[in-house]
Order: C-alpha cells, then sequence, then structure tokens
C-alpha cells in the first residue's frame, strides 16, 4: 500500500466553498477546491489505494488527477507500507523578543519629540510607520533617520504628499544619506518627477491618490501575501494590531490612528504608560477564526484584519468589534469581489465613520 | 553581520542576560591587549565563527597573482594567532564548544569515530588513482567525490567564482578522470531518499529534512541552491536509536553545539555525513519553525546561572 504525506509547510485554509493552500515554504497562495480538500483528508487517513476504492471508475480518474496534481506541485511525497512518522506537523507558534514591533503615527511633520523619541527607544520598537500631512524637506527626512542612529529601529516607512521640490537628486540624497529608510510613498503626486528604477536603498512609490489615514485597511487580492511568520501571527494574533502602537495627529495614543478609543496624550503620558492600561492589548489576540463572516473565509489567514473600519454589526461578550472589516467586498459565501463602497448594507458605517 | 547572531543578542536581551558580542571584524580595531574580555568577567563563550570577511583588503604595490595569494594566506595566518590567543584567555570549560577541538576536527577521523560509536557511514576510502577507482566502481556504481577538508570558492581573474562541491563520478564519466590524481575522499554514493541537516543543542536535536532529489539540479549536492523551486525543507524527528548514537558522538567530541549532516536512503538507512560545529542554524530555525535563536539564548542563560 502506499500512502499520501503532505508536507508539513503546505498550511491549508477552508473556507465556506473553496480552500487556500498556502506554501509557507515557497511563499505563494493559490484557490483550490473543496473536492481537493476532501480527497487530502482521505489521503490522512487512509492509504492512496483506499482512497481510490472509495471513487466509482469515472471519478477514479479526477482522485488520479487530483494526486497528480499534489505531486507536481511538491506539495507531498509518497511513502510505501505507512506514513513516514517521523515528520511532525510544523509547529505554529509565533513568538517573538519585542515588547512591540510597530509604531504608526499620524503627524503633521516629520521631526520627533525627544519624549517620544526616547519611548521609542525604551519599547525597542523596530519599525515605524509616518503618515506626514505636511510637506518634508530633504532636512527633516535626514534629521528623522539620524535621530534613530544606534537606536533598535530597522525600518522607516513614510507616506507624504509630493511637492515640486522632490526630484531625482533629492531622492537621491535620501537614498545615500539615510540607512532606515524602507519604504517611501509620495501621495497626491499627478506626474511622477522622474522614471523609478530599482536603485534607490528603499521601496518608492509615486501615487496621484489622495491617501488620508482613513484610506487604510482595504483589503484586496494584491495585498494578500504569503509569508510563515505573517501567517504563523495571522494565525495566533490579530493580523493588523498584534504589537503595534498608534498615535494620531493630535498626539492621542491608540491602537492604530484611526482607532476610536485613546489610552493618553503623547504631552502627559508616555508609550511605555500607554500600553500597560488594560485595555491597551485587548484586540492583540482577536484572529480572524472569531470574526464575522471572515471565519467562513478561505483568505483570513492572509487578510490584514482592520479593527479601525468595521460593519459595526457584531460585539463579542467582551465588548470587542468582531465585525467584518468595512473596507472588504468579499463574500466568501459566493466568491465574489464587489466594490465595497457601494454596497447598501455598509452605508450606515460609511456614515458614522465620515467616509 | 550575520543575521542568526543578531537574534540570538535580542533573545539574550529578552531574558535579560548581561553579555558582549565580539565580533571578528572588531579585532581590526584593538586597543590593546588589555581590551580583550577576561577570564574573571567570563561566565560562558558562545563561539559562532571566527570573521566573514577583512573590513579591508590589503593589496600589493605591484599587482602580482602569485604573491597577492601568499600574502593573504599570511594575513590569515597572522589574524589566527590573535585569534587563537583568546581560546587560551577564557577556561576551556566556559566554552559551549571546545575551541581546541572544534579547530583540530577532522571530517575523515570524524567519519570514522561516528562508524565505531554504530552509525552507517557511506563507504570511505581516499584514492590517487583510477584503476582504484574502477575497482571500487565494481562494488558502488556510483561514487562521489568531494573535498577532504572545507569547501572553497575558487575565483579566476575576472573575479567568477567556481564552487568546489560534490561531483558524481560513475562508468558514464569516468573517461574524465585523469590515470593519477591528488588524493582525494571517495565515498559511495548513497541512493537518497532525503537529506537530514540537524541541528544539535545541549542534548536536544532539532533536525530538518531536505528533500532535493526531486530537483535534478541539485541532486548531489543541496548548496547548489535552485531559487525557483527551492528543495522542500520541513521538520523531522529522528529515530530514537540515532539520537542516542548521535549523542555518543558530540559528547566524545565535547560538543554541546553543531550542525550534523544526515543521508537517509531508499530503504530508509540513515547515513552520518559531516558534522559543522560552527553550525549554522538560521537555516534550520526559520524553515521549521524552530526559534533555534531562542533556544540558544536560553541555554547560554542558563548556562550561565547555573
Ligand atoms: S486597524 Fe485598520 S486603519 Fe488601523 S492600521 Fe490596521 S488596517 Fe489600518
Ligand atoms: S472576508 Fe474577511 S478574511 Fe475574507 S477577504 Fe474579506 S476581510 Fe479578508
Amino acid at each position: 500500500m502506499k500512502y499520501f504525506n503532505l508536507y508539513s509547510n503546505i498550511f491549508l485554509t477552508k473556507g465556506a466553498n473553496r480552500i487556500l493552500i498556502s506554501d509557507l515554504q515557497r511563499n505563494n497562495s493559490e484557490l483550490q477546491s473543496l473536492e481537493l480538500n476532501d480527497i487530502i483528508e482521505e489521503l490522512k487517513s487512509n492509504s492512496i489505494e483506499e482512497v481510490f476504492a472509495f471513487y466509482d471508475e469515472e471519478s477514479k480518474e479526477i482522485a488520479q488527477e487530483y494526486l497528480d496534481f499534489l505531486l507536481e506541485k511538491e506539495y507531498g511525497f509518497i511513502t510505501a507500507g505507512n506514513w513516514d512518522k517521523n515528520f511532525p506537523p510544523l509547529s505554529l507558534e509565533y513568538v517573538d523578543y519585542n515588547k512591540t514591533s510597530n509604531l504608526f503615527m499620524e503627524r503633521n511633520e516629520l521631526i520627533i519629540p525627544i519624549k517620544l523619541l526616547q519611548s521609542i527607544e525604551n519599547l525597542q520598537i523596530p519599525h515605524l510607520v509616518i503618515y506626514c500631512n505636511g510637506k518634508p524637506s530633504l532636512n527633516e527626512f535626514l534629521k528623522l533617520d539620524a535621530d534613530f542612529e544606534n537606536s533598535t529601529v530597522e525600518t522607516i516607512e513614510i507616506f507624504a504628499p509630493y511637492h515640486a521640490a522632490i526630484d531625482e537628486n533629492y531622492i537621491k540624497h535620501l537614498s545615500e544619506n539615510t540607512s532606515r529608510m524602507y519604504n517611501l510613498v509620495f501621495y497626491n503626486c499627478h506626474k511622477k518627477p522622474f522614471k523609478v528604477e530599482d536603485i534607490f536603498r528603499f521601496n518608492l512609490l509615486f501615487t496621484s491618490q489622495d491617501l488620508k489615514i482613513n484610506s487604510c485597511g482595504k483589503v484586496d487580492l494584491k495585498y494578500f501575501d504569503t509569508n510563515i511568520m505573517k501567517v504563523l501571527e495571522a494565525v495566533n494574533h490579530n493580523s493588523c494590531l498584534h504589537k503595534k502602537i498608534g498615535i494620531d495627529i493630535h498626539g492621542n495614543i491608540k491602537n492604530c490612528p484611526a482607532m476610536h478609543n485613546s489610552f493618553g496624550n503623547i504631552n502627559n503620558t508616555t508609550l511605555e504608560e500607554a500600553i500597560l492600561h488594560k485595555d491597551f492589548k485587548k484586540y492583540w489576540n482577536l484572529t480572524k477564526a472569531e470574526i464575522e463572516v471572515c471565519k467562513d473565509c478561505e483568505f483570513r489567514n492572509v487578510c490584514t484584519d482592520c479593527r479601525a473600519f468595521t460593519e459595526q454589526t457584531h460585539k463579542n461578550n467582551e465588548g470587542l468589534d468582531i465585525s467584518k472589516p468595512l473596507k472588504c467586498g468579499y463574500n466568501p459565501y459566493t466568491n465574489r469581489w464587489d466594490e465595497w463602497s457601494t454596497n447598501p448594507l455598509k452605508q450606515k458605517a460609511i456614515q458614522n465613520y465620515g467616509l | 553581520m550575520e543575521a542568526a547572531t543578531d537574534y540570538v543578542c535580542m533573545w539574550l536581551d529578552f531574558y535579560k542576560a548581561t553579555f558582549t558580542r565580539l565580533n571578528g571584524e572588531d579585532l581590526f580595531t584593538l586597543k590593546g591587549l588589555g581590551s580583550l574580555p577576561k577570564n574573571e568577567d567570563v561566565a560562558m563563550v558562545w563561539y559562532r565563527r571566527k570573521v566573514a570577511s577583512f573590513p579591508t583588503r590589503y593589496k600589493l604595490k605591484k599587482e602580482n597573482f602569485d604573491n597577492q595569494y601568499v600574502m593573504d594566506r599570511f594575513l590569515n595566518n597572522e589574524y589566527d594567532v590573535l585569534h587563537n590567543h583568546l581560546c587560551y584567555l577564557i577556561d576551556k570549560q566556559k566554552w559551549l564548544n571546545d575551541p581546541a577541538t572544534e579547530d583540530k576536527l577532522n571530517k575523515l577521523s570524524v567519519l570514522f569515530l561516528a562508524k565505531k560509536l554504530g552509525l552507517n557511514i557511506p563507504h570511505t576510502e581516499v584514492l590517487t588513482d583510477k584503476r582504484s577507482l574502477i575497482e571500487l566502481m565494481q562494488i558502488y556504481p556510483q561514487l562521489i567525490v568531494k573535498p577532504l577538508s572545507e569547501c572553497v570558492l575558487f575565483s579566476d581573474n575576472d573575479g567568477a567564482y567556481f564552487k568546489m562541491l560534490t561531483e558524481v563520478i560513475s562508468i558514464r564519466n569516468i573517461k574524465a578522470v585523469p590515470e593519477t590524481f591528488f588524493p582525494s575522499l571517495v565515498q559511495q554514493g548513497i541512493n537518497k531518499k532525503f537529506e537530514l541537516r540537524v541541528f544539535y543543542l545541549a542534548g536536544v536535536f532539532y533536525a530538518m529534512a531536505i528533500f532535493s532529489q526531486e530537483n535534478k539540479k541539485t541532486v548531489s549536492d543541496f548548496r547548489n541552491y535552485d531559487d525557483k523551486r527551492p528543495n522542500r525543507t520541513v521538520p523531522y524527528i529522528l529515530p530514537y536509536e540515532i539520537e542516542n548514537k548521535l549523542s555518543h558522538l558530540m559528547t566524545a567530541l565535547s560538543f554541546e553545539t553543531g550542525s550534523i549532516d544526515l543521508m537517509v536512503d531508499r530503504e530508509g538507512n540513515y547515513y552520518f555525513l559531516e558534522i559543522n560545529p560552527e553550525g549554522q542554524f538560521g537555516m534550520v530555525s526559520h524553515p521549521c519553525n524552530y526559534y533555534l535563536e531562542r533556544e540558544m539564548a536560553k541555554v547560554l542563560t542558563n548556562k550561565c546561572s547555573a
């Protein structure tokens, strides 16, 4: 007898009508039918010959095609006599050494007050994201980067409005004189100042969109990303808010700048104090398995779980908002993607948020 | 510098351990022997590796390939004296792995030690001529030739690199072998199901299976990376008796850590191949989600407080 062994880094997420097969090693995912999922399940407790015997002549061919597909994709291997029990499942543990991993701020300028710099250092935050309303000068950029020299900050991402001073030289200068810039997005840019090539230390994007802090949280296939650490984080924690701190435009410390709840203002509260608040981490462990609709969606482990903009329909008994993200147009029961902003059922929530 | 080491340091911080990280590169800015670590200040040493590359490249005034080579060797030897001095500065028992054993590690003798301890090894010979090679082929139709020492990179004058890895010799390509050759390590080719890369740390084995057979390009050595379809690498549990024998081997070598290569053939037999005490665990840790950087930090922290 022969046995099919699924490689342990092939991660299946079952949705209402389909499955998503995520290859956690090769960092890609593909949609497949529930039928394939059934065969994979059967192959877990039966030999290949036994599984084939379940099917009549016609269906046997299909079963064979599925098996060929699994082998062709290198999703598994065949053994004789028994499954190879020396292959354990992949541990789904997710841990890291940081208390917080990401600080997301909305600001009018890039310069960061000394007190805040100190908190970033104390909390050893590795990733910063700044959504800037003002038009940052070259010097502001350089000062920002220099302020984190010898710090634990590894990456800085910036969203800023485009303005005429930003040309190829400006960007070149930035690339040569900064070391932590990781991703720069200049929005409201109607004509790219030059042809962007992949020669800078950071990713660079000019977009004509007028990005606002409440543009955040859109769900789209193109944002899904298969990455073992991201998937494991999503399985165990909230895929957006886990270990995140937000600071809104007024200096209020929140889970993200677009969230409603504030845990103090940076003028009178430090980040270290704010994260000790009993409610600060309440969303950190809310996973998609508890979110309405998402819990039946095959994309739930590669998707981002926005808690700032939701359909506002459900709360759990701890008072956490467990409604589906507002800006998702996907319906896992029909497998259709529709425009979310014109969905009549979402209009009330859209108005509530003033979007 | 090196990511796995960075992570170990982060985890050491997490466990609130006090530590100093000394990079091989730091010796190039040494401010006197007095600034080297002192025995009485140190409870435990984890030696990762010597140095990735020298921070500056020293060039001859007049370019000359042979002289450049001699000088590079000289500089390496110079560096080694200073580097090895560290091993004597700090008591032997404070090192996670005995640095002297580590330095003298001999691929051939480790193989035969493993065999003595009951592990299977591929039939291993050192040969110097084609005739003996052909004779051996009567018993083992496929042979592999690999370096006795470490794997090196050759570069030609245009700066292109050639890797010296494992070559498969069979009746098909025996013609290309010269009548006599430099003493070379020849091993029985194993019809492998998968390879195992095992990280050993303080009595615990963390194994990863590498399925490379499916990829024609990497059949004989998985270091020939294939980016598009990388070899499947998944967690693996070694059978108890193999772990047991490997434990004896590690104890015999007084290693608390190291990376062990094994191979499993189509019949399910395990073959021991080699040990690399400098243990690169990043490539096992991440795909198998083992958090070996954390385990390493835990072991170091516990040993210090013991
Ligand atoms: S919760 Fe929503 S708005 Fe806030 S950061 Fe996440 S996706 Fe963006
Ligand atoms: S339904 Fe939920 S999990 Fe599915 S795509 Fe939309 S937001 Fe993501």
